[in-house]
């Protein structure tokens, strides 16, 4: 069971440079002064796992892939999917929300159709819902190299026309037509705005949270949506997209409907 | 001048940046140290170091890897290659770019000077950060094409690297954003600011000849709307009326919108008699065409304030643009030993 909130294409570009700005002029080199000094009962902390199941219609998704048919008809297999789940944000019972820092993970498919991403340090308590981005705020797509998750190593940032690239998605179709998908951008002045941020609620379950329970979020992410989850995507009108434009928005718009939300596993 | 960023933030940078000797008077301070500077004329800098703090060991670190062959997928091609000091920091050899296996590029390779100045980078605009840039052309197939992974893994192996890694960071191991970082420091010391043009800015009027002040005035009519003083370029994207094949969309590649078709980066002029051939194509190969391209050749397709036809310069007037053009060489900075390949 999951309920769906809303769907927003966020933080426009402006913002993001305004940002910036005030950053370059407050913060020059201090990078963090404001220590956690609100004196509170003792608070206590949890992990938090977020679960992303692949699956392909019915069948288990792991990458490489078995072959798969899509809504255009074509058979399909993949070598390569990857996407960055960011801006992790849990909201409280009481409607309050805490926000991982430095909330940046790449989830790259292998071997393993479920992939975990463990959020550390999470507030006790009992939770209602969750929200991600998939892709790369605009910030951080101009603010220099990066590391971690985003250090540019990982092959998921674009040198020429710079930018991260949100989600990467390669393979075939069986009559030998290779497809290159190379999903991002994060401009709202020239259209090309492809993050999309998932809202999902628990519905009637809680997730709770303390330094001895650690729930799981269980996700479902079916990959089947990539091509036919908003307009169909045929790989062989269409075998490559690998800058920010009007196909990659339309794109991400598909995968947006690969997400749902299953269950709380306590 | 609000472009570059409000001048309150210039003075919080100043004691970060002023790393080592500096003079407030740029005639006493020629370029001999490999610092950041704030040229007295010079508008406020783009780049804010944040996160990346400049130190001497670290534009040291960058200067090695500027120099440094194993950049590249068969350890053949540095940066400086195709971006030579006595150039200007281009590439006077070529048209278009050569890279690993001599692949040929579809672009010149520009003259650098000044990066930290810079809102973004390439001919497009398409690179909009000093410390990412370096990845398209280590990643380009037909430039250096390796990967940042390979990079590191191999510069990783050499006790010269773990050297100056742990002088630059305390640790000795090179990670991705060491390695970018520590280039983009070395870029943005490249500041070229000693020439005849500059020294005559900060009052020396005797550092242009009678020519070419009559050059530069010359400039200032025509020229100055694009290529913005004191850097000499706005950072605009502008067609500036080349007649010829349009193969390459330009800023339309960026922007993704159909009037930028053909539109480049205005360059950056410094040290441009060093740096042939020129336009983004190297389709003229000296300062003479490109002269007689603003006199008479440029095409309807030029912005404003380029009217077709071109500007109708006498033998004269051609001469003192030259002229003009040439006071943009900043001998200081083309032989400052502490831009020259360390090893
Ligand atoms: C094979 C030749 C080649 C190599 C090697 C090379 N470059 Fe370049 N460089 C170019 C070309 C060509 C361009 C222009 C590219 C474009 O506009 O698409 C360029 C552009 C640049 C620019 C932007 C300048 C401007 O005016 O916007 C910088 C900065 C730069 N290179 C730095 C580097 C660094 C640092 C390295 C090494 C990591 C490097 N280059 C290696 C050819 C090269
Ligand atoms: C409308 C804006 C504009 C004006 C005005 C303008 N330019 Fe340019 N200039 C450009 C652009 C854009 C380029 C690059 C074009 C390309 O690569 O195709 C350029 C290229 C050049 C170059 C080649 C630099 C290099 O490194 O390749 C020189 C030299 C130059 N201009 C000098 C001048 C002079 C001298 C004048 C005045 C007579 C002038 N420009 C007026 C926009 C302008």
């Amino acid at each position: 069971m999951f309920l769906e909130l809303k769907t927003t294409p966020v933080k426009n570009w402006s913002l993001g440079l305004v940002a910036l700005t005030s950053l370059s002029l407050v913060s020059i080199s201090c990078e963090k002064e404001d220590d956690n000094n609100t004196p509170a009962p003792t608070p206590t902390f949890g992990t938090m796992t977020v679960e992303f199941e692949h699956v392909y219609g019915g069948d288990a998704f792991v990458v490489p892939s078995a072959t798969f048919v899509n809504g255009s008809g074509e058979s399909v297999s993949f070598n390569k999917f990857n996407y960055y789940v960011t801006n992790l944000k849990l909201t409280k019972a009481d409607g309050s929300v805490w926000s991982e820092e430095e909330s940046y993970h790449l989830v790259k498919v292998g071997a393993n159709a479920s992939v975990e991403i463990d959020i550390e340090n999470v507030p006790s308590g009992d939770y209602k819902a969750i929200e991600f981005t998939i892709g790369v705020d605009s910030l951080r797509n101009v603010s220099g190299a990066q590391t971690g998750a985003l250090s540019p190593a990982e092959q998921m940032f674009w040198s020429w026309n710079s930018g991260y690239i949100f989600l990467k998605a390669e393979g075939q179709e069986t009559g030998g037509q290779a497809f290159t998908y190379h999903i991002g951008g994060f401009r709202n002045s020239n259209g090309t705005n492809a993050l999309q941020t998932l809202n999902f609620a628990f519905g009637t379950q809680t997730a709770t949270v303390s330094p001895n329970a650690t729930p799981v979020l269980h996700h479902v992410v079916d990959v089947a949506e990539f091509f036919d989850g908003h307009q169909a995507l045929s790989v062989l009108n269409s075998p490559t997209v690998v800058m920010p434009g009007a196909m990659a928005v339309m794109i991400s718009e598909n995968y947006h409907h690969m997400f749902s939300f299953d269950h709380v596993h306590n | 001048m609000n472009r570059y960023g409000s001048p309150r933030a210039l003075l919080a940078l100043m004691p970060m940046l002023w790393v080592g000797a500096c003079s407030p008077d740029p005639e006493a301070s020629v370029a001999r140290q490999a610092a950041f500077r704030l040229p007295v004329h010079f508008p406020a800098p783009v780049y804010d170091f944040k996160g990346n703090q400049p130190t001497e060991a670290r534009v040291a670190l960058g200067r090695k890897l500027f120099f440094e062959p194993e950049l590249s997928r068969d350890g053949t091609v540095s940066c400086a290659d195709c971006h030579r000091q006595y150039g200007g920091f281009s590439d006077p050899y070529h048209d278009l770019s050569h890279g690993v296996d001599n692949l040929l590029g579809t672009r010149n390779s520009p003259a650098l000077s000044n990066l930290a100045w810079y809102p973004h980078f390439m001919w497009d605009g398409g690179a909009i950060h000093i410390e990412t840039m370096s990845i398209a052309p280590i990643t380009n197939p037909v430039e250096m094409d390796e990967t940042l992974w390979r990079v590191v893994h191999k510069l990783n192996h050499r006790p010269d690297y773990r050297a100056a890694v742990q002088a630059a960071y305390g640790e000795d191991t090179l990670t991705d954003q060491r390695m970018l970082q520590a280039l983009a420091q070395f870029m943005a010391v490249l500041i070229s600011d000693q020439s005849p043009y500059d020294r005559y800015l900060n009052g020396k009027t005797e550092a242009l000849t009678v020519d070419q002040q009559a050059g530069l005035a010359l400039f200032r009519r025509d020229c100055a709307s694009c290529h913005a003083e004191p850097l000499t370029t706005d950072f605009s994207f502008k067609r500036n009326g080349l007649a010829g094949p349009v193969n390459d969309e330009g800023r339309q590649l960026i922007s993704l919108k159909p009037e930028d078709k053909g539109r480049f980066k205005v360059p950056n002029l410094r040290n441009v008699a060093l740096s042939p051939p020129y336009m983004h194509n190297g389709r003229l190969s000296d300062l003479s065409q490109v002269i007689d391209h603003y006199s008479e050749t440029i095409g309807p397709e030029a912005d404003a304030p380029l009217s077709v036809g071109g500007f109708h310069y006498t033998p004269e007037e051609k001469n003192q643009l030259l002229e003009f053009l040439n006071a943009l060489t900043d001998e200081a900075f083309v032989e400052n030993p502490l831009f020259a390949n360390p090893d």
